[in-house]
């Protein structure tokens, strides 16, 4: 009987013992797996907002470009142009107005190119596939090289927000390509399937190396995957030395 | 060698301690249910001093009854009832199925055993004692799986269940086996009520410490 309830009591202790133990295992490891998702959604709260801001902020001021100060070069070019043909100076003098009616000319040019680098027009107006086409005829308007541009699937139904951030990133790796990697042909691919969103952005320049990949993030890359992390989704890049570079985003949704 | 006794009836002191901690932050607490601990503990030392008293007059049946009747019931239900304010809603039953397991195995030990020659009601105990162990593991287990889980230090509640499980856990093998140690096993006995002891004024201590640096929620 003595030696029955010594065993019934050993068995227990050592059955609340294992629970105990098992107990604080899975609060260590909660309270540290639960630190670490609060850490990224304050991150993430905070990534949003900045983006948020920031786009906020680019329309505003391209719109403020493009309608006012825009609005005001051109009318003072108008209103020059239309005195040009009065001026009653030497020849030297209608040489320098009418260089300067250029000029201004180049600043409204200039002013709309830095405008629509912001915020393009054809995005808000026209959707995603529209805006990057029209970056892609931008560049390839300048002959350096050639970007071609595919879409897959109906990308009408993408919010606008999600719009703006993936226009941002094919234009960040686009530029990083041109920069860097010297590409005589860039290839973009845009494809909507029942997962989400899969962006490619390939070119056939000089690569690098993956394994330095740490060293040279720099702020274009990491801009990049911060705009990734934003959307929730995940990138892969394949490159090697002289073989080009293609980058994959896969975007839920 | 210490004198036992002292530190034993000692206990008491830290009891009040923690009373009185209690009652000293009494605007903090008493807009919540947590204005009943410190009376539960109050009535506690009560019961301790009355049965040093009983037990100074050799009054041992009305002492043993004292502890049977009242302290044991009281101190477990008011686990059960401070649990049931404590879980989530989804978990609450579990406080009350707690309470009834204990008030049976309390019946059956009272009316059905009533064995006279023992000193200590082990079964009623032990089944408190596993009844709080069960409510303080749910709460802890339900703690990390919530958010709540990252301001755990600030929560009152996960430190009274580690005052709870540091004693109940640590003297579960001394009452438990209290009859068996008390009459056969006397060497064994006598250090683990040292074992106790410390464990009953660190228990007292921590909700000392909760009343005082903790807020209710």
């Amino acid at each position: 009987m003595e030696q029955t309830e010594i065993i019934i009591f050993i068995i227990t202790f050592s059955i609340i013992l294992v629970l105990f133990l098992g107990a604080v295992f899975i609060f260590i490891f909660q309270f540290r797996k639960r630190k670490i998702m609060h850490e990224n959604e304050k991150q993430l709260l905070a990534l949003n907002s900045m983006l948020h801001g920031q786009q906020e902020e680019r329309s505003r001021m391209a719109k403020d470009l493009h309608d006012g100060l825009g609005g005001m070069l051109s009318g003072i070019k108008l209103n020059l142009s239309s005195i040009a043909e009065n001026i009653n100076g030497s020849e030297k003098d209608k040489q320098v107005f009418a260089k300067s009616i250029t000029q201004l000319d180049n600043a409204i040019t200039e002013m709309r190119r830095v405008a629509h680098n912001m915020m393009p027009e054809a995005l808000l107006k026209f959707g995603l596939t529209e805006a990057i086409k029209d970056f892609c005829e931008t560049i390839n308007e300048s002959n350096l090289l050639k970007i071609k541009f595919t879409h897959i699937g109906n990308l009408q139904q993408v919010e606008q927000s999600t719009e703006i951030i993936i226009y941002r990133i094919v234009q960040e790796l686009t530029n990083n390509a041109i920069k860097h990697a010297q590409p005589e042909n860039i290839f973009i691919q845009l494809t909507k399937h029942d997962r989400g969103i899969a962006v490619t952005v390939e070119d056939d320049g000089i690569g690098f190396d993956l394994l330095q990949l740490n060293n040279i993030k720099g702020a274009g890359l990491q801009n990049v995957q911060s705009r990734v992390d934003y959307l929730k989704g995940s990138l892969d890049i394949k490159t090697e030395k002289r073989n080009g570079t293609s980058i994959n985003i896969e975007i839920p949704g | 060698m210490p004198d036992i006794v002292f530190f034993k009836q000692s206990i008491k002191v830290f009891e009040l301690l923690a009373a009185i901690a209690g009652f000293i932050n009494w605007q903090k607490w008493k807009r919540s249910y947590w204005k009943w601990f410190p009376v539960y503990l109050f009535l506690l030392f009560l019961i301790e001093c009355t049965g040093h008293v009983l037990a100074s007059l050799k009054l041992y049946k009305a002492n043993s009854n004292l502890y049977n009747y009242f302290g044991l019931p009281l101190e477990f239900l008011f686990y059960c009832w401070f649990y049931y304010h404590c879980f989530h809603k989804k978990i609450k039953p579990l406080s009350i199925y707690c309470a009834i397991v204990f008030i049976f195995s309390w019946a059956i030990e009272v009316f059905v055993i009533d064995d006279r020659s023992r000193y200590f009601s082990s079964l009623s105990y032990c089944t408190g004692n596993l009844i709080i162990l069960t409510m303080v593991l749910t709460y802890i287990l339900n703690l990390s799986f919530s958010n709540e889980i990252l301001q755990y230090r600030s929560n009152p509640v996960f430190w009274i269940s580690i005052g709870l499980i540091v004693f109940y856990m640590g003297t579960f093998p001394y009452y438990g086996l209290f009859n068996l140690l008390a009459y056969k096993y006397i060497q064994i006995h006598k250090m683990y009520t040292w074992v106790m002891i410390f464990l009953n004024y660190s228990m007292y201590l921590i909700f000392a410490a909760v009343f005082i640096w903790s807020k209710p929620k």
